[in-house]
C-alpha cells in the first residue's frame, strides 16, 4: 500500500551522499532512464521493474517532471509479475504429453522431452497471464536527506535500494534505534551509548 | 561490525524504548509533552508483542484487547519477555495517527494519517504535500520521543530511578506507578 492509500507501512532511510550540483536535470535523464517499461502482451517476460508518477501507476514518462515536488522528489517502484499457476501448467502439460504420445503412437516421453513440453506450454500460457501489479512508494525530502519507503518487506527493500544508487547513484542507510542514536548525541555522550548494555525489567522476585 | 550484526546487537534499545514508552503512557493518562513539541497524547492501540530473549526455541505472546492496561502482555513483562511490537493511537490538537512500531528498526507498520479531505483528481499535489506533511509529523514526533528516551537511557538516573519504577508498574500496575514516577518531561 502506499502513501496515498489510508494505511501504510514503511522503512526510513538517510541519504548518505550530497546532491550533485546539476541534480535537476541529471535525475530527469536517469528516472526516465530507469522508468517502469510494460511487458508486451507477446513477450515471455516474467517480471518487470521500474519507476513510475507516484500519483498515477499508469504514467512512466514523466512528460512534466512530476516527480519534483517542493523539496520532495516523490516516485513510486512499480514491479509487475506475470505468473502461470503450477496446477494449470500442470494440467496443460499433462495434455500436451498424452496429445504428443498419440501422435507418436507411444507410450512414454523421455524426460528431455518432458521438459521441452512443459517449456513450450509455460511460454504459450505466460503470454495469456494478465501481469500482477504491485507499487511501493518514495518520499525524499531533499532538504533533511530523510527518505520514506512504503514497504518493511526486505527483499522489496533490496529492489528499492538497488534502483535508487542506480538511478540517483547515492547510498542509502536504512534507520534503526542505533544509528538514530548516535545521530543525535554529543561525543561524550557517545561514549556512554556504547557502554549501555541491555535492562532487566523482571521485578524482584518474579519467576524468569 | 556489519549492519545486521550491529542492528540486532542494538536491537535491546528499540525494546526497551517501547517499553518505556508504554509505560510512560499508562504513568501519566497518556498525555507526555516531548521536549521542543507540543502536548500530545498517545495509548497502547490494543496490540502488543511480546517475545523471549534468545535465538531458538523463542516464544511469542501476542496480546490484543480493549483494556489498555494489558495485564496478560504485563505478565509476559514479568517473566522477562520482550516487547518486539507495539500499536499506538497518537492524537495531537484535532489530529489522529494509529500505527505499530517494531522494536528491530522502529519501522512503521499499518500507519493510518489523520483523514486527508483532498481529491486525488482535482487537486493531486495538494493531497500529496498533506500525506507527505502528516507522514513526516507522525516520524518526527516518535522521533522526539525516541531521543528523549536516548538521554534518559544514558542517564544515571536510567538505572536508579526509571528501571525500578518500570519494575514497579509492572509488578502493581499504572496507578501506584503514576504516584512513583516523576514526570520524565
Amino acid at each position: 500500500m502506499g502513501f496515498i492509500s489510508s494505511s501504510s507501512s514503511f522503512t526510513r532511510y538517510w541519504v548518505k551522499d550530497h546532491l550533485p550540483a546539476d541534480y535537476r536535470q541529471q535525475y530527469i535523464e536517469e528516472i526516465r532512464r530507469y522508468a517502469f517499461r510494460e511487458i508486451e502482451e507477446d513477450s515471455d517476460i516474467e517480471r518487470s521493474s521500474g519507476w513510475v508518477n507516484i500519483m498515477n501507476v499508469m504514467d512512466n514518462e514523466f512528460l512534466g517532471e512530476e516527480f519534483f515536488k517542493g523539496e520532495f522528489v516523490a516516485l513510486s517502484l512499480r514491479i509487475d509479475t506475470r505468473r502461470v499457476p503450477s496446477q494449470i501448467l500442470k494440467n496443460f502439460c499433462r495434455k500436451a504429453e498424452d496429445e504428443r504420445k498419440s501422435a507418436m503412437a507411444r507410450d512414454f516421453l523421455s524426460k528431455a522431452e518432458r521438459k521441452d513440453i512443459q517449456d513450450m506450454v509455460k511460454l504459450v500460457l505466460l503470454k495469456r497471464a494478465m501481469p500482477n501489479t504491485r507499487t511501493f512508494d518514495m518520499i525524499w525530502d531533499i532538504k533533511s536527506n530523510q527518505l520514506l519507503f512504503s514497504s518493511t518487506n526486505e527483499s522489496i527493500c533490496l529492489e528499492f535500494l538497488e534502483l535508487y544508487k542506480k538511478t540517483f547513484g547515492l547510498n542509502l542507510e536504512q534507520i534503526f534505534p542505533y544509528n538514530m542514536a548516535q545521530n543525535i548525541l554529543a561525543d561524550g555522550q557517545k561514549a556512554r551509548l556504547e557502554q549501555i548494555s541491555p535492562a532487566s525489567f523482571v521485578p524482584a522476585g518474579a519467576g524468569k | 561490525m556489519d549492519m545486521v550484526s550491529l542492528v540486532q546487537e542494538k536491537r535491546f534499545l528499540g525494546r526497551e524504548f517501547l517499553t518505556w514508552l508504554w509505560f510512560q503512557s499508562d504513568s501519566h493518562m497518556g498525555v507526555i509533552t516531548p521536549e521542543g513539541s507540543q502536548t500530545l497524547e498517545i495509548w497502547i492501540d490494543n496490540k502488543i508483542t511480546l517475545e523471549s530473549d534468545g535465538q531458538e526455541n523463542v516464544e511469542k505472546v501476542i496480546c490484543h484487547g480493549e483494556n489498555s492496561e494489558m495485564l496478560e502482555a504485563r505478565e509476559a513483562l514479568s517473566q522477562g519477555k520482550k516487547v518486539t511490537q507495539a500499536s499506538f493511537k497518537l492524537c495531537m490538537k484535532d489530529s489522529e495517527w494509529h500505527f505499530t512500531l517494531d522494536d528491530c528498526w522502529l519501522n512503521f507498520r499499518g500507519c493510518k494519517t489523520p483523514k486527508v479531505m483532498l481529491d486525488k483528481k482535482e487537486d493531486p499535489d495538494g493531497l500529496f504535500f498533506e500525506k507527505a506533511f502528516l507522514l513526516q509529523e507522525v516520524v518526527r514526533i516518535v522521533e522526539q520521543l525516541f531521543f528523549q528516551f536516548v538521554k534518559i537511557r544514558i542517564s544515571p538516573e536510567w538505572m536508579t530511578e526509571h528501571v525500578p519504577a518500570i519494575r514497579n508498574w509492572i509488578q502493581t500496575g499504572g496507578a501506584s506507578a503514576e504516584s512513583e514516577e516523576k514526570p520524565p518531561f
